[in-house]
């Protein structure tokens, strides 16, 4: 009875040292290596570094200098540069497939187990929503008197979330890889809903394995939910919907911490680049795989 | 006392698989192909590629007959690399380098995943040494 005690113990508190790690992970998105230099990489005085350009020190010394903690907020103002790498969907949380939505999934499976070959990233194919709301390298909320602009460092590109009272379209003209947004403020969190997305995108690459990645169709609904609890931290919940796809709703939380030292510089994936690069080493992995 | 050395055994392993289990699947392409065995060699750079979505070294090593293989060794984003401490001209063609990498899985492939490159005058260039799990960064 002693050792089961004793056990219990000690795995729950190597399960909190794990997720511990793993929300460091989330939140600094670069581990300490033994080259980063101490001082923030900038084009220049007065220019900021890039929000992955950070490396844990330099974000320390930077929230420091920033006085991050402890500093005023208006809980209705999410401007800022948040995180550096997106805000991991809940893998361990997956509902399951309907029979279409497992076939999809199937159809995603790579052609060789190294990196997936289906990626519409190798091509340089946008991301789409929500895959950008799990991978963007930072994103920047301003905020408009009829709209909050979200930009995305990877691609450099952004979505409008109309807050003037629009509603969602029921029937958009044309599908979009960022579908329609609308928000609109429920005490302190600030909802975002959006519909009309273009079927083509993967709601994420499959991280448990990477070789295949999550469908949707053009049924596919997504509801956010951003509250800022602190200066420093933002909250982001992501719930999606696809009844074609899941038999429930698939719900993420998650939270973002704020990069004072940051603006957002530029990710384009540039075919000519992608190109080289798929050349030289993925398709050499996938010729070693025949 | 068999149940007791049991017990400290799985403590054991949880204390060594659960942080790892932390550290798995991060970030864009996947780098499972490539091995777990480090290789260190010398060679010359033939090209430095400070591009998106990896950056990447070729650098040719020599044989004791003189036969010269070009390898390829694998980075991650420009970003990710100036965190690192790299720059667009940290190195060039025809410098000396020293580099511990991961080879590829594959037999016959000459592609790596860089762990360090240090230039012939001691300049360390990257060092991803105590990065966890360096292979899934």
């Amino acid at each position: 009875m002693r050792n089961r005690i004793i056990l219990t113990v000690f795995v729950l508190t190597c399960l909190a040292f794990s997720q511990t790690a793993w929300a460091q992970d989330r939140a600094f998105g670069r581990p300490t290596t033994e080259t980063q230099p101490d001082k923030d990489v900038t084009p220049g005085p007065g220019w900021k570094t890039c929000p992955r350009c950070t490396n844990n020190k330099q974000l320390e010394a930077a929230n420091k200098a920033y006085k991050v903690e402890g500093h005023p907020f208006d809980p209705h103002d999410l401007s800022g540069v948040w995180g550096n790498n997106g805000i991991e969907l809940d893998v361990k949380n997956v509902p399951p497939f309907t029979p279409l939505g497992q076939q999809m999934f199937e159809a995603t499976r790579s052609e060789i187990p190294t990196t997936n070959s289906k990626d519409g990233m190798l091509i340089c194919d946008p991301l789409g929503f929500p895959r950008w709301f799990a991978y963007n390298y930072g994103f920047q909320f301003v905020m408009l008197p009829d709209r909050v602009l979200q930009f995305f460092e990877w691609g450099h590109t952004w979505r409008d979330i109309w807050t003037d009272g629009r509603k969602l379209p029921d029937d958009p003209p044309q599908p979009r890889w960022l579908g329609y947004a609308v928000g609109h403020w429920e005490g302190d969190t600030f909802v975002v809903q959006g519909s009309g997305y273009d079927d083509r995108s993967w709601i994420s690459e499959d991280r448990r394995n990477r070789i295949r990645g999550f469908p949707h169709t053009d049924e596919m609904r997504t509801v956010e939910r951003y509250r800022r609890t602190s200066y420093g931290t933002l909250e982001a919940d992501l719930t999606i919907t696809d009844p074609k796809i899941f038999t429930r709703p698939w719900t993420t939380k998650g939270k973002v911490e704020l990069r004072p030292n940051a603006e957002l510089w530029e990710y384009f994936c540039v075919p000519s680049e992608s190109d080289d690069y798929n050349k030289r080493l993925i398709e050499a992995a996938r010729q070693s795989n025949k | 006392m068999k149940l007791r050395r049991s017990v400290v055994a799985s403590l054991l392993t949880l204390m060594v698989l659960l942080p790892m289990s932390s550290q798995v699947g991060f970030a864009h392409h996947s780098r499972a192909h490539y091995g777990t065995e480090e290789s260190t060699t010398k060679g010359v750079v033939v090209e430095y590629k400070w591009r998106n979505p990896h950056v990447y070294v070729v650098w040719a090593v020599k044989d004791e007959t003189g036969k010269a293989t070009q390898w390829v060794g694998e980075m991650a984003s420009l970003t990710s690399m100036i965190a690192d401490g790299m720059r667009k001209d940290s190195l060039k063609m025809g410098d000396e380098i020293t580099v511990i990498a991961f080879p590829s899985k594959n037999a016959g492939s000459s592609e790596a995943l860089i762990k360090k490159i240090t230039k012939a005058d001691g300049t360390v260039v990257v060092d991803n040494s105590r990065v966890p799990n360096i292979r899934q960064p």
